[in-house]
């Protein structure tokens, strides 16, 4: 009886020390916590979000409440392209806008006010052309001479010139056609045009509708989009609490990408109103990450200086693009995502 | 639960411990080797990328065809170390990273040796050069945006090993840490158990021990628990109880031999106080019609029937010293011994001195009348004994020891033969003669029994012509 009474006072005694590590423990990770997710402010940030692929993790992000876990409240304005994205945001109808480095060169040269946050996805592929067979294109050089649709300034427009110069088609006599990327569809599909350069899910789309009568005209090598966040700086500089809150949220989103690959799917599928299955098929070589790398200055670098060349903007004179680059807030949250030959500071232009 | 399976269990838990950690820390070491080759193998090949960088450089600076060549075999170089890394089981990001590194080298494996056939066709022709070179332009842009993301990817997954390696050996040392904490705390718990179970053991059995040394011999060991001590509880609770039935029947035996031996002596004092009487009477006759024979026979009879009386009056007395009920209270030894001498004194024959040396004797709980029935017969026997001794030494002292007081008698007299000490205490037991020392025998028997009732033990040392010494201890008790 003594021995069970002397059990009973150290099970007793042992369960206060677990109680009293549990609460410690709680305390300890409740303030964490705390700490971590600040209560969400009352004033939306509005993103300007193009229904596109290379807009996934904002998407995910969104969709599963990560940004306001990490306290902030977002709403997306959906727009066709990355361009006219920017164009909003420049205008103030947003605060943040999805954008590849082709508009966003062109926005650089042109003096518009912004600042790049990270880059959130890079692709050799979500860019190509899509073509008609049956108007006897079969390989690049049947291009030569026929209708081919692109929207003025986008990273479709970047590359359908590359693509050209580099297969050698005479652009004498080819015709090019301006259309913005919804309309490049139907033409492409009416055969109002011969071939389309445009991106994913446009191009997925596409294949599908023509099935066998289409052909992607597609280089690896001569490409790579970057699609970037980007910000007024005006919004960096009143909230650079929420900027942090929005990186913290796309890195979780990243995390959810992989471990929940059909849910984020389906939850770019709805943004996108496209299929699943094309989703699927247009997630495949696509890198998705957060960070900010030495290649997408050198690539805003490089189609600011063909913008200049090609005429497109009258400028003489490539900025500094460094200067568009807001290091401290991945820093903060992922320092070595940046991979930025630089100075110690990095900040708004 | 036994002891020993106690014992059992907790060796068989750390040795399970110990090759659990054993276990733990050999695949701990070798994902620690593994992390840190991995390192390694992804420092050379971020020296590889940046030597293949390097040589690319030279190529679309200089032109020169060898810088080419060498951009090739560094690239196949690469391409054994990609092919290597990607039989390796990655994490997630890592994956990615290896997969973006797998994509930028195609790349770039592809695109330099575009440029190198765009600057070859171009070679001596005029015609199309401002276009090719605008090609090359835009290809030697992608190159460098590729190599760019090759080098970063091999950096940040670089990064990565790090981090793992970094992690794994955080893991070892952890593992062993925590390894050596558990050991650490099952082995105390263990023993301090052990040392609590002993230790409460030992005292119940160091109680036990003290109250049957004190005459409590109906104290039982507590019983508690199923262990090896509370079986050995159990062997000594029966033991006791032997004992304690042992010592009832002696006690009664040693009763009934008192009675016994009182009733003898008692009944023995009145023919013999007839014998004595009317030897007495026949005395107070007119012996002369007697002739001297018959006077001498009567003499025998006269002195014989006194010193019988002696012996019985002895007998009674010892007797009595068994039976009589102690009065026990605080003795002043000191004093008591000071009382006794000075009664010897008076009877010492004149011109004969002896040197007393008295000590500090302690006040000790006990009957007075049986300690000064000691005292005295230990001093008379001391002064009967050196009287022979030209300078008489008598030295009565005291010492302590953990529970008792040690009082002894010493004196430069006849001293004895060791070898019959055993005889000493014996009642009626003499090593000299009657004739050479007066004495019936009983006074040391007497001073044992005395001593035994208060709880204390006698024993003497000697040597014939030397002195002998006699020792007897008394409990240290509370002084009322």
């Amino acid at each position: 009886m003594r021995s069970m009474i002397r059990h009973r006072a150290v099970a007793r005694a042992m369960s206060g020390v677990l109680v009293v590590t549990g609460l410690v423990w709680l305390a300890l990770f409740g303030c964490r916590n705390k700490q971590h997710g600040q209560l969400p402010t009352s004033v939306p940030i509005a993103i300007a979000c193009p229904r596109n692929i290379s807009s996934s993790l904002v998407i995910i992000a969104k969709e599963q409440g990560l940004f306001y876990q990490d306290g902030a409240v977002v709403t997306l304005i959906p727009f066709e392209s990355g361009k006219v994205s920017l164009e909003r945001m420049l205008a103030g109808e947003a605060d943040l806008a999805l954008v590849a480095e082709t508009p966003l060169a062109k926005a650089i040269l042109t003096g518009g006010k912004l600042s790049i946050l990270a880059s959130i996805h890079q692709s050799s592929r979500d860019v190509a052309i899509v073509a008609r067979k049956d108007r006897g294109i079969h390989t690049p050089s049947d291009l030569e001479g026929k209708v081919i649709g692109f929207t003025q300034g986008t990273s479709g427009h970047f590359f359908l010139d590359t693509f050209c110069l580099v297969n050698r088609i005479g652009l004498g006599s080819t015709t090019f056609v301006d259309l913005p990327p919804l309309q490049l569809r139907n033409a492409l599909l009416d055969g109002k045009v011969d071939a389309v350069s445009t991106w994913d899910p446009h191009v997925a789309f596409l294949m599908d509708a023509l099935g066998p009568r289409s052909v992607l005209l597609r280089d690896e090598f001569i490409y790579t989009q970057t699609f970037c966040l980007v910000a007024r700086p005006e919004f960096i500089r009143d909230h650079p609490d929420q900027v942090k809150a929005i990186l913290t949220g796309l890195l979780s989103a990243l995390k959810f990408m992989s471990g929940s690959s059909t849910q984020a799917r389906d939850l770019v599928a709805a943004y996108t109103q496209v299929e699943p299955s094309l989703v699927s098929k247009a997630f495949t070589g696509h890198d998705f990450d957060v960070r900010l790398d030495q290649s997408l200055m050198l690539s805003i670098e490089n189609e600011c200086r063909w913008f200049l060349d090609s005429g497109a903007v009258q400028n003489h004179e490539i900025p500094d693009v460094l200067s568009y680059f807001y290091l401290p807030g991945l820093l903060e949250v992922r320092p070595e995502a940046v991979q930025v030959i630089r100075d110690e500071q990095g900040g708004l232009p | 639960m036994k002891i020993r399976t106690s014992l059992r269990i907790t060796s068989t838990i750390s040795i399970l411990m110990m090759l659990g950690s054993t276990v733990g820390t050999f695949f701990a070491f070798k994902w620690l080797r593994q992390a840190s080759a991995f390192e390694l193998q992804l420092i050379d090949l971020q020296g590889d990328v940046f030597e293949r960088t390097l040589l690319r450089d030279e190529y679309l600076l200089m032109a020169r065809p060898q810088s080419l060549v060498r951009w090739k075999q560094k690239s196949l170089e690469i391409a054994g170390h990609l092919k290597d890394l990607s039989g390796r089981s990655l994490s997630p990001s890592s994956a990615l990273l290896l997969d973006r590194m797998n994509q930028k080298f195609q790349a770039t494996w592809a695109l330099l040796p575009r440029i190198a056939a765009l600057r070859s066709s171009n070679e001596g022709g005029e015609s199309g050069k401002g276009s090719t070179w605008r090609i090359e332009q835009r290809l030697t842009n992608q190159l460098l945006v590729d190599t760019y993301l090759l080098s970063d990817s091999t950096k940040l997954l670089l990064l990565e090993a790090r981090r793992d390696s970094i992690d794994e050996r955080n893991n070892l040392l952890l593992l062993l840490a925590l390894s050596t904490l558990a050991l650490g705390l099952t082995v105390t718990s263990a023993s301090t158990h052990l040392n609590h179970l002993l230790s409460r053991r030992v005292a119940v059995l160091k109680t036990w021990t003290y109250s049957i040394s004190n005459g409590k011999l109906d104290y039982r060991i507590p019983l508690g628990g199923d262990d090896e001590l509370a079986d050995l509880a159990r062997e000594v609770n029966d033991l006791a109880e032997k004992l304690q039935r042992t010592y009832e029947s002696l006690e009664a035996t040693n009763r009934e031999l008192e009675a016994f031996s009182y009733s003898v002596s008692h009944d023995l004092r009145a023919p013999l106080r007839h014998l004595t009487g009317f030897v007495e009477l026949l005395w107070r006759m007119d012996l002369s019609s007697l002739d001297v024979k018959s006077q001498h026979y009567l003499t025998v009879i006269s002195d014989s029937a006194k010193k019988m009386g002696c012996l019985i009056d002895d007998l009674l007395s010892f007797s009595r010293m068994g039976r009589g009920e102690m009065m026990k209270r605080n003795v002043n030894m000191g004093q008591l011994v000071h009382e006794v001498i000075a009664e010897h004194a008076k009877d010492l024959p004149s011109g004969r001195f002896i040197d007393w040396r008295i000590g500090t004797l302690p006040t000790v709980v006990g009957d007075q009348a049986m300690l000064r029935l000691v005292l005295t017969n230990l001093v008379s026997n001391a002064v009967k004994y050196s009287r022979q001794v030209a300078a008489p030494i008598i030295e009565i002292s005291a010492s302590t020891d953990e529970t008792h007081h040690v009082l002894c008698v010493r004196d430069n007299g006849a001293g004895f033969d060791m070898r019959f000490v055993d005889k000493l205490f014996v009642l009626f037991q003499r090593l000299h003669s009657s004739e050479e020392y007066e004495g019936t025998g009983v006074g040391l028997a007497n001073v044992r029994r005395i001593i035994t009732r208060h709880g204390g033990r006698t024993w003497a040392e000697g040597e014939p012509n030397i002195g002998a010494t006699f020792y007897f201890t008394l409990p240290q008790g509370p002084e009322g």
